[in-house]
This record gives structure tokens, C-alpha cells and sequence, in this order.
């Protein structure tokens, strides 16, 4: 194997790691709340239109 | 609804909530500017893609050069992707920014000087692809001066998501936060990479690459620019306005956020599926096909995080107009996401490339997946930003319809059509010579191209019916509401 094949191989390995080690901490069950918590947080701002329809009822 | 741990907005900040406001007001100016950019260049785009499908069934429509299919070809393509895709990408983002960072945009002067340049850029871009000033790249066709003009507004775009996000006051990020970033870093690396030229004057250049590694470097741009614009912000769209128009947190953050960085991770990787078969190297080749079929991992997380936000409240399906646009979209999403993949494995691609049924997918994606997505964000700032309720329900209904029965009319038939050219293309008789010319698969087609081009006509009216709907809608003075409500404020103070 030549040292640039090497290279790619270990950078190859590298991402791959990088991959696993995210999937790792956002599967954290320690870290399940804080994880989730963004998703309940961007609903405070505005809400959604009043009625819940998107938009005005006609008729 | 949210539990508020870590948050680090202030709302007694009378000063800084004051200045929010005002900035607030400037920001909305520029949202609704790029909204109305958008539906322009949408409806020019469309225009001409009439005319392209009207040319394909009475060549005659060839009129003169300008108006000869190989030039209107790239204004369409163009006008969609850099006119009406970016400037919704732009409304979008600014929009989302301000509201998931609890921050004022970071530098507005500089977003409604972006307005204005990126009108202009796309208006000489048009004219220049019309005077047949074309570097033959596909989606790269723009001149090298005209690449600058797109690179400088791009340092723009960015430096204000980038300034805003530095100064955000919500410390983490949504998941639709992070797809912008990635589409401000990715168009960057792969549109400047790509275009990348020695010019031979102010209106023509050559590649700075050669032979198979310019073809290489083209479509790793050309596949990631499906990346860039019709997925990356699409999505992050997706995430802010499904639960923002329904009040349904989404399903699952953390799956949100792996399928972030799959797709990140993946889709730099296979570009080269559009050169299967090719003299590319093989191993290039299968790397492509090995992640684009790895890519329906991530992409299916979005559509599964999707589907169950809905979980056991899929009658709002029926009650609330936004909710079928996307809920639709991101079906057309997956389906995309599987189509793709499959059309990049050596036999399929082998019998499916050059065919119209590789149109008849990218127009899944475009009229059903980015512009449900987009038209129905559209709807959901305009009403905000306008401070009143949609025009009408009823028409952004017949606007659902109309579009969906048109794309679904144009799509599935070119997919049939293609089946058909191929299959003719590869037909042998026993002798092994051909058994049609490459005239007898054109004369076969015409039937098709009639069809597309009726699923064409009443696409447009649904889009025609949007703009009407969306341009009453919009009739209010931008920023109306919160000026007033600064001004009320400065005068209690």
C-alpha cells in the first residue's frame, strides 16, 4: 500500500469515527433532553396563526 | 409547549427587544423583497419552460436564435435555480434566522443591498444565456464576470447568516440553523471550484480543467448543487415551517440532526453517478453509486421525522391548507430520494441516462418537492410579515391542486416516455443491427411531450393562482404592525 493510498484509507477512517462519534452523542440518552429541547424552544416565538388552519377560514 | 431550559432570551430587554423591533421591521422589507424576486423569476422561469415543452411538440416555435431551444433552455434552468430558488432560499433564511437566533439580522443594509444586486445579476445573467454567452457547463453556464457578480452576493448572504448567528441569543442551534450553514458553505466551495476559468475576454472563458477531470469537477458541483439549493435550505424550510404552521414540535431532533450530518457527510461523494459509464475511473464511479445509494438513509429520516410530526394529528391534513404542501413535499422528497439512487446503479443508469426520464425526475423535485415547500413558506411568512391572514384558502387549495395534478401529469409521463426511448435505443433485431432509428424514438415521443406539456399548463395556472393569492395577500405596508408597536413603546417610555 502506498503512503498516499494509506492516507486516504486513515482519512477514510477518520470521517467514519467522526461519523460514529456524532450518532454516539446525540443518541446519548443523558443528553436526550437538551437534544430535544430546540424543538419546543423555536415554537415560543411567534405561534402558529391563531385558528390553527395556516391561515384564514373562508365562508 | 417548551420547557425553556438554556434559553437565553431576555424578553424584559426593553431596549433590546425595542431595537429587535426595529431591525425586525427593516429584515421583513427585505423578506418580502426576496419573496416578490422569487415569484417573479419564478413566473419567468415557467414561462419559458412552456415554451421549451411547446417547442418539443411544434419545432416551428424555434423562432429565431434567441428564442432557439438550446438558449432558452439554460434561462429556464437558470431563472429557476438562481432566480426563484435562491431568492426563496434568501426570504427563507433571513426569516428563520431572525426567529430561531432571537436576534436582529446581523447586518440588514447589507441584506437589502443584496436585494437589489441580486435582481440585477439575474437579469444580465438571463440576458447573457439569451445572447448565447455560455461556457456549456451544465448549471454553470454563467460567464466568468457573471461568476464574480454570484460570488460577491454569496460573501453577502453569508457574512449575514454567519454575523447573525455569532450574536444569536439562543445558545443551541435547530436543526434548520445548521442546514443553512451548510448550504452557505457548500454552494461556496463547489460554485467557486467549479467555475474556476481562463478568460479569453469579458465574454468567454475556457475551464481551468481538462478532459475527464472538467467533466469530473462538473458534476461533483452539478450534484452538489442539488445539494446546496434544493435540499440543504429546502429541508431546513421544512423543519421551521411544519411545526411553526401546525404548532407540532417535529418528531425527533436528534434524528433530524444525524440526518444533517449524513447528508453532509455523503453527498460530496456522488457526483460522479452522473458519469457512470463513462471514462471516468471506475472506481469513482462506484464510490458515487456506493453513497448515493447510502444517501437514502438520511434522506428517509427527514421523511420519517416528517410523517410521524403527524402522528395523530393527520386531520389537519384536511383543516389546514400549509400542512398538504409539505406534508406532499417531503413525500415527493422521498420518492426523489429513492428514484436518484437507483437511476445511479450501472444498469439502470446504463438504460435510463440521456433519456427523458431523467427530467421527469428532476421535475419531481423541483415543481414537487422545493416549490411545495417553498410557495407554502412563502404563504406562512407573507400572512406574518403582513400582520393579516392569507387572502384566501380556497385558492391556495386550487393552487395545491392545480400544481400537484400538473407535476404529477408531466413527471410520470416523461418517466414512461423515457422508458419507452430506451427501450427503443437498445432494441436489436436478430441480426444484431437496430430495430428503430434515432428518428423512430423521437416520432414515438411526441404523444409524451403533448402530455407534458398540458401537466406544464395547468402547473403554471396553479402558480399563477399563488402569485395573485400571495400578492394580495402582501398588499399590507411591511413592517406595519411592529413599527407600530415601537412607536407605542418609545411614546409609553
Amino acid at each position: 500500500m502506498t503512503p498516499r493510498a494509506l492516507a486516504y484509507l486513515l482519512f477514510t477512517l477518520l470521517l467514519a469515527g467522526v461519523f460514529a462519534g456524532i450518532i454516539a452523542y446525540y443518541f446519548n440518552r443523558k443528553r436526550h433532553d437538551r437534544v430535544e429541547a430546540p424543538k419546543y424552544r423555536m415554537l415560543d416565538d411567534d405561534d402558529p396563526l391563531p385558528d390553527s388552519t395556516g391561515g384564514r377560514r373562508e365562508g | 409547549m417548551g420547557n425553556g431550559s438554556g434559553n437565553m432570551y431576555t424578553a424584559d430587554n426593553t431596549a433590546q427587544e425595542e431595537m429587535r423591533m426595529a431591525n425586525g421591521a427593516r429584515s421583513d422589507y427585505i423578506v418580502r423583497g426576496f419573496v416578490l424576486s422569487s415569484v417573479f423569476w419564478l413566473l419567468v422561469g415557467l414561462v419559458l419552460g412552456l415554451w421549451l415543452a411547446a417547442e418539443m411538440v411544434f419545432p416551428a416555435l424555434n423562432l429565431a436564435p434567441w428564442l432557439a431551444f438550446g438558449r432558452l433552455r439554460v434561462v429556464h434552468t437558470n431563472g429557476l435555480i438562481y432566480g426563484f430558488t435562491l431568492a426563496g432560499i434568501f426570504a427563507c433564511s433571513f426569516y428563520m434566522l431572525e426567529k430561531l437566533t432571537r436576534t436582529a439580522l446581523a447586518f440588514p443594509g447589507l441584506a437589502k443591498a443584496q436585494l437589489w444586486l441580486f435582481n440585477i445579476a439575474v437579469a444580465l445573467a438571463a440576458l447573457s444565456l439569451f445572447a448565447g454567452m455560455n461556457t456549456s457547463k451544465e448549471y454553470s453556464e454563467l460567464e466568468w464576470p457573471l461568476d464574480i457578480v454570484v460570488v460577491v452576493l454569496w460573501v453577502m448572504f453569508a457574512v449575514n447568516v454567519m454575523g447573525t448567528l455569532v450574536k444569536r441569543r439562543e445558545k443551541q442551534m435547530y436543526v434548520s440553523l445548521w442546514f443553512l450553514i451548510a448550504t452557505v458553505v457548500t454552494v461556496a466551495v463547489v460554485y467557486i471550484l467549479n467555475n474556476l476559468a481562463i478568460p479569453l475576454s469579458l465574454t468567454k472563458s475556457y475551464s481551468a480543467y481538462a478532459g475527464v477531470n472538467d467533466a469530473n469537477v462538473q458534476w461533483w458541483f452539478g450534484h452538489n448543487a442539488v445539494a446546496s439549493v434544493f435540499t440543504f435550505p429546502i429541508l431546513a424550510m421544512f423543519y421551521y415551517f411544519l411545526p411553526k404552521s401546525t404548532g407540532l414540535p417535529i418528531y425527533s431532533h436528534r434524528l433530524s440532526i444525524i440526518a444533517f450530518w449524513s447528508l453532509v457527510f455523503g453527498y460530496l461523494w456522488t457526483g460522479a453517478h452522473h458519469l457512470m459509464l463513462t471514462p471516468v475511473p471506475e472506481w469513482i464511479q462506484t464510490v458515487a453509486l456506493a453513497f448515493s445509494l447510502f444517501l437514502i438513509a438520511p434522506s428517509w429520516a427527514s421523511v420519517i421525522n416528517g410523517f410521524y410530526t403527524m402522528n395523530g394529528n393527520w386531520e389537519k391534513m384536511k383543516s389546514n391548507y400549509l400542512v398538504k404542501f409539505f406534508i406532499l413535499g417531503i413525500t415527493f422528497y422521498g420518492l426523489q430520494t429513492i428514484q436518484g439512487p437507483t437511476q445511479a446503479i450501472r444498469a439502470l443508469s446504463g438504460f435510463l441516462h440521456y433519456t427523458e426520464y431523467i427530467p421527469g425526475h428532476v421535475h419531481m423535485g423541483t415543481m414537487g418537492w422545493v416549490t411545495m415547500v417553498i410557495t407554502a413558506s412563502m404563504y406562512f411568512m407573507m400572512a406574518k410579515i403582513s400582520g393579516r391572514e392569507i387572502h384566501s384558502v380556497k385558492l391556495a387549495n386550487v393552487h395545491f391542486w392545480l400544481i400537484l395534478v400538473g407535476q404529477l401529469l408531466f413527471t410520470v409521463t416523461l418517466w414512461i416516455a423515457g422508458i419507452v426511448q430506451g427501450a427503443m435505443w437498445k432494441a436489436t433485431n436478430p441480426d444484431g443491427s437496430l430495430m428503430y432509428t434515432f428518428l423512430d424514438s423521437v416520432a414515438a415521443l411526441y404523444p409524451y411531450w403533448t402530455v407534458r406539456l398540458l401537466g406544464g399548463l395547468l402547473y403554471f395556472a396553479g402558480v399563477a393562482v399563488f402569485a395573485y393569492n400571495l400578492s394580495m395577500t402582501s398588499r399590507s405596508k411591511p413592517g406595519t404592525k411592529w413599527s407600530a408597536a415601537a412607536a407605542a413603546r418609545s411614546q409609553a417610555a
